[in-house]
């Protein structure tokens, strides 16, 4: 009801790019729903501007990019009236933010925990290509990489994680040794 | 050893909860995208081009725009190199611009005072320094002047006020090398800025100076400008105490100077033309007696008679009269016929003699064409006049000729005779007949006829900012100004476009040869009288004159370096 008053266009690039954008947006160390704000502000703007975007906008690794930039301006925009606010900590945005779900397992809060502790790099791939289960060409058109370079993060980041689980499973154990 | 990788289902678990809501998602972006069409719509400045929105973030919008948007607006977001050149490039700025330049000329010459050297003591000193200042500059100066000669012959005068601008710094490097050479003294100062001054006088009294910009001036004034400074700086540089004490005696150069100027002074005095008045187009009026080229001399005496007459001026059309019986004895062609009805010269004893009206009449009130558009409504109008002279068309008729002319309006751009003409003689005829157009009904299509006529293209000896004819026309022409200018009095002024365009193209010729142009001034009046309409504001004049304003300060400017710089006696001079 609501998509058919939307530009003929504009639904399938929101559906393509909601997931990754505000995945991207939340890795910058803003909440979750100021980045769900941020991305619609995004997209709309994305969208009014789209006849200046340099290049076919209509192709994704186009208006990955462009999106990108009007994101990045919309959130340095949302960051500057953080500040005004004295609200926006200096460290927010290394800062993953919390889960919000009513009763999270032991082991998806150690899950997050390791997502947070991740490097920026593998946390921004991390959240975008997992919150929507979007395929690796839009992340990489996003962040204007290849898609073998999205699949190189996303590789090392599980692999981090793994480790980063594993270690923190095994910690009773190293201090029992230690204590002996 | 195998790589152990994190099970990607764990991740989706762990991400899953902070999924935005779709149909949330596109609401909110639907929110904005309304938000933003409302708030476009209620922006001062949606119409302006990009660079002036940029530029809006600066400055106030009233001062950018000389004075056409008068609140505040949105502006965009623009990067500081945008903004700048938005800046640099619109109305009041430019003002400001030439304010600033002018300030810091003056100080700029006032410091050249103290740079003066004054170590040339002979006429070969003088001599060697003139030559080196010329051989050091001579690019420059030519570089400047090869700009400003194309700027004009191009009929587009926007990028001439930078130049002008820039002339002022010339103006200022000039005075202070000359200072340096030892050669800042009055005469040599004049003798060297006499020269471009000549140039530009004479470089803007060309053909195309100003066509293809809004002027609400002659942009020919300008020339005038500079001829006036030239004069100033002549006399300035001869050495004005000697002139009181005799001038045959003490300077002989003083009356050659006399006998070079006066003819010069003569010629641009004989130029100047004065715009007419209401008097002098009304004595136009009624001194018509003579139509040399027929039906086309007839038709440009037309447009001011009505207007006399709409003015309620009551021109004698006693000559007019005289010159329409004698054309009666001839056979007069069909559009001398119908401006002679619309002007009143016609009287119901003229009617018998037109020739086969009663077979005209009935072709026009043929049933079997009902609806139907009437073919070259210029050669039939007369017809339908006739007949309404002759109080012969009932109510019927009336209204079968109101469809036809109905018709005839609505083919719009098909029109063989010119659709502006069309468009008024039908919203004419329609009045006559009883059956007045309703210009609400009627105004999209003028509207829209009006804004495809109108020319703002200049180029070729074309001037900007009139109406064409037709669509194949590649000259705006004052017969369809005028037209066009008429059916604005009746359907108002359509959206979007500039009347200062308008303006521009009638605006009077104070300089040049020839009969006045009464169209012109006529369509003026029209112009001047178009309801809700407001004249130029001052910020408009200002901005759409600031090549005249930098022009008179400019020599302002030249002659105050002039006059603040020393007089070097006699007996140390004599440089050549």
């Amino acid at each position: 009801m609501a998509r058919n008053l939307l530009p003929m266009e504009l639904p399938e690039l929101i559906d393509a790019f909601r997931g990754p954008l505000v995945g991207l947006i939340a890795s910058w160390g803003v909440p979750w729903r100021d980045a769900a704000e941020i991305a619609q502000d995004s997209f709309a703007e994305a969208w009014l501007g789209r006849e200046r975007c340099r290049g076919d906008w209509q192709e994704p690794e186009v208006f990955g990019r462009w999106l990108r930039g009007i994101t990045l301006n919309q959130y340095r925009s949302w960051a500057r009236g953080r500040r005004r606010l004295s609200l926006f900590a200096s460290d927010a945005l290394d800062e993953l933010p919390a889960a919000t779900d009513d009763a999270p397992s032991d082991r998806l809060e150690a899950l997050r925990a390791a997502i947070r502790r991740l490097p920026a790099r593998q946390r921004e791939v991390v959240l975008m290509h997992y919150l929507e289960e979007t395929s690796v060409r839009e992340v990489a058109a996003l962040l204007t990489v290849s898609e073998k370079t999205v699949e190189g993060r996303l590789y090392q980041a599980r692999k981090n994680q793994h480790r980063m689980l594993s270690v923190s499973r095994n910690v009773p154990l190293r201090k029992l040794l230690l204590c002996l | 050893m195998p790589v152990e990788l994190l099970d990607e289902q764990e991740l989706y678990d762990a991400i899953r909860p902070f999924r935005p809501d779709r149909a949330a998602f596109d609401l909110g972006v639907q929110d904005y995208l309304r938000g933003r069409a409302v708030l476009a719509e209620q922006d001062p400045a949606r119409d302006l081009p990009p660079l002036a929105r940029a530029a809006a973030a600066v400055l106030p919008l009233p001062l950018l725009t000389g004075g056409k948007v008068s609140s505040s607006a949105a502006v965009t977001s623009g990067g500081i190199g945008q903004k700048l050149l938005g800046v640099v490039l619109f109305p009041a700025v430019s003002l400001f611009v030439l304010l600033g330049a002018t300030v810091l000329s003056v100080l700029g010459i006032r410091r050249t005072q103290h740079t003066s050297d004054p170590k040339l003591q002979t006429a070969d000193d003088y001599d060697t320094a003139i030559r080196s200042w010329w051989l050091a500059h001579w690019l420059p100066a030519l570089l400047l002047y090869i700009g400003m000669f194309a700027l004009m012959l191009s009929g587009v005068t926007s990028w001439l006020f930078p130049l002008f601008i820039a002339s002022f710094g010339a103006l200022v490097f000039v005075v202070r090398s000359l200072a340096r050479r030892g050669l800042g003294n009055r005469s040599m100062l004049a003798g060297t800025l006499m020269t471009p001054l000549i140039l530009i006088g004479q470089l803007s009294m060309m053909a195309n100076f100003g066509d293809g910009s809004i002027h609400l001036l002659d942009p020919k004034v300008v020339s005038y400008v500079f001829w006036l400074g030239l004069f100033c700086l002549g006399f300035l540089s001869f050495r004005i105490p000697y002139l009181a004490k005799g001038l045959i005696n003490r300077n002989a150069g003083v009356l050659v100077l006399i006998a070079m100027y006066l003819p010069i002074a003569v010629l641009l005095a004989t130029m100047l033309r004065i715009p007419p008045s209401p008097s002098a187009i009304k004595q136009h009026v009624a001194a018509f007696d003579r139509a040399r080229f027929g039906s086309a001399t007839w038709r440009g005496w037309e447009i001011p008679a009505r207007w006399t007459i709409e003015a309620g001026l009551n021109p004698d059309l006693s000559k007019p009269r005289e010159l329409f019986e004698r054309s009666l004895a001839a056979e007069p062609d069909p559009f001398t016929l119908g401006i002679a009805f619309r002007v009143g010269l016609v009287t119901p004893a003229d009617l018998p003699k037109f020739h086969d009206m009663g077979g005209k009449a009935s072709r026009l009130l043929d049933r079997r064409r009902k609806d139907e558009a009437i073919l070259s409504l210029g050669q039939q109008e007369w017809v339908i006049r006739a007949l309404l002279m002759e109080n012969k068309l009932d109510d019927a008729e009336r209204d079968f000729l109101a469809g036809r002319l109905h018709a005839t309006m609505s083919r719009g751009m098909a029109g063989i005779h010119g659709p502006l003409s069309d468009l008024l003689l039908t919203t004419q005829l329609l009045e006559a007949i009883d059956r007045p157009v309703d210009p609400e009904r009627r105004r999209t299509l003028v509207h829209a006829t009006l804004v495809k006529l109108h020319c703002t293209e200049s180029g070729g000896f074309r001037r900007a900012g009139g109406f064409k004819a037709s669509l194949n026309a590649n000259v705006s022409d004052d017969d369809a100004t005028a037209q066009a200018v008429e059916l604005m009095q009746i359907y108002g002024v359509p959206d979007g476009l500039d009347l200062n365009w308008v303006r521009s193209y009638t605006k009077p010729k104070l300089v040049g040869y020839g009969k006045p142009d009464w169209t012109s001034a006529v369509t003026r009046e029209r112009l001047a009288a178009i309801p809700g309409i407001e004249p130029p504001t001052l910020w408009q004049w200002l901005y759409y004159e600031r090549n005249l304003l930098a022009a008179v300060i400019l020599v302002g400017l030249c002659i105050y370096a002039v006059w603040i710089s020393p007089v070097v006696q006699p007996a140390a001079q004599q440089p050549t």
